[in-house]
């Protein structure tokens, strides 16, 4: 009696797992045909989570939304916008160099940047560094070579909401939030959502 | 918020485990206090194992540790001390079979029992909670639904160690395959190399065959 009950869940919750499957195989052939990218839809103004009025996708902080835009400059002084890399594969990383955690993800974000076709922007929060000079001199130590952001009043923190250091968000090509990550990801967790992203 | 989005994944694979042993308990047609007896028996080999995990995580990066031991403490552990976890735990349970005489089979098909599943449970409540999950996490759960019914129905047709070698066989190769056709496939959220999975693989077989060969001689 008891293992009949026992296969009837498990056959129960397989059943349910199969049929999501078809459900997903269906939305996804759909949107594979209905499928357009929305261009320059984000701003930091919008990033209130309230709908866009000429587009059908929504910015905010949460997993589907459209990842809010800003506007910061490199370690190189160079001025970069977040839509600047739709239709890549971005993960928008938050740390600083007095965060152990953070010291321990750079070279896996590293070996993931150099393995895969994925852009990584590191916003440093320069406010809490001691000085700018501290951070090029953990980017050289480190060798990092994808992009490093200064966050120079925390602004980016701020309207991403960052609570904890690291912080991550992983963003579709298509500019939505694919996942949000409290804390240090490692290089299999990197490849692990890499994967999954479009 | 955060904290709490920290603790979710410690908190899916803990009741994971204990889905695991209750449904053990229930299905298992031990005695009470047999029953009792394994259980204890598999919760020490986990905890041995997450023992023996930290112990991998750390050894792993020993010279980050001795500098800035947070860095390794603060950080996730990788696959590789998944795998010396693997191996530690072989040895302890190899050294404790030559000093104790433990009853191996036994240990080991209660430890089937509950990480089969443990997986599915788990696998199952990342199918719920995620809404960006790839094909693999179905496949996976295809073969531990596969597992789980063989060894739900063949139990009793089966010689108990030939059971648990074959289950163990083929979930090896059913990974092996997953790890060669998708991206990636991991246990438990760990991911796992072709090289480990072929090397499961060639034990479970080794295994199943003394297990057959032992069987078809006495």
């Amino acid at each position: 009696m008891r293992k009949a009950l026992v296969v009837i869940v498990i056959v129960g919750m397989f059943a349910w797992a199969v049929y999501d499957f078809a459900i997903k195989s269906d939305e996804s052939a759909d949107s594979d045909r209905d499928y357009t990218v929305e261009e320059g839809v984000s701003t930091a103004a919008d990033s209130t989570g309230e709908d866009d009025g000429d587009t059908t996708e929504k910015v905010g902080l949460e997993i589907g939304n459209v990842a809010p835009d800003f506007e910061l400059n490199t370690l190189e002084g160079e001025t970069v916008n977040l839509s600047d890399y739709r239709g890549e594969k971005v993960m928008l990383n938050f740390w600083a160099t007095w965060c152990p955690p953070c010291r321990a993800e750079v070279p896996d974000m590293q070996r993931f940047f150099e393995d895969k076709d994925v852009t990584i922007l590191a916003v440093n929060l320069t406010s809490t560094e001691s000085s700018e000079k501290v951070v090029t001199d953990f980017v050289e130590d480190y060798g990092m070579t994808f992009d490093v952001l200064l966050d120079e009043n925390t602004q980016v923190a701020s309207q991403y909401q960052i609570q904890p250091i690291p912080t991550s968000f992983l963003i579709n090509s298509d500019g939505t939030i694919h996942n949000k990550a409290f804390g240090a990801l490692n290089y299999e967790m990197m490849i692990q959502e890499y994967e999954k992203m479009h | 918020m955060a904290s709490f989005s920290v603790l979710i994944p410690i908190a899916i694979l803990a009741s994971s485990f204990m889905i695991g042993a209750v449904l053990f308990y229930i299905l298992s047609p031990l005695e009470k206090a047999e029953k009792k007896e394994q259980l204890d028996a598999a919760i020490s080999l986990l905890v041995n194992f997450v023992i023996y995990f930290w112990i991998g995580k750390i050894l792993l990066n020993i010279v980050t540790f001795l500098h800035h031991p947070l860095t390794v403490l603060a950080y996730p552990g990788q696959s590789s001390a998944f795998y010396l976890a693997v191996l530690l735990s072989m040895i302890h349970i190899g050294v404790k079979k030559w000093l104790q005489k433990i009853d191996i089979q036994k240990m080991l098909h209660t430890f089937l029992y509950v990480f089969l599943f443990a997986s599915f449970t788990y696998e199952f409540i990342q199918l719920i909670r995620t809404e960006n999950h790839g094909n693999w996490n179905y496949l996976y759960l295809g073969l531990l639904f596969v597992l789980i019914m063989f060894v739900l129905f063949l139990e009793k047709h089966i010689n108990k160690q030939t059971l648990i070698y074959s289950v163990f066989t083929c979930w090896s190769f059913g990974q092996l395959l997953l790890s060669i056709w998708m991206p990636y496939t991991t246990v438990f959220g760990y991911m796992m190399a072709p090289w480990f999975l072929s090397l499961l693989f060639i034990i479970g077989v080794v295994l199943l065959f003394i297990s057959l060969r032992n069987r078809a001689s006495s």
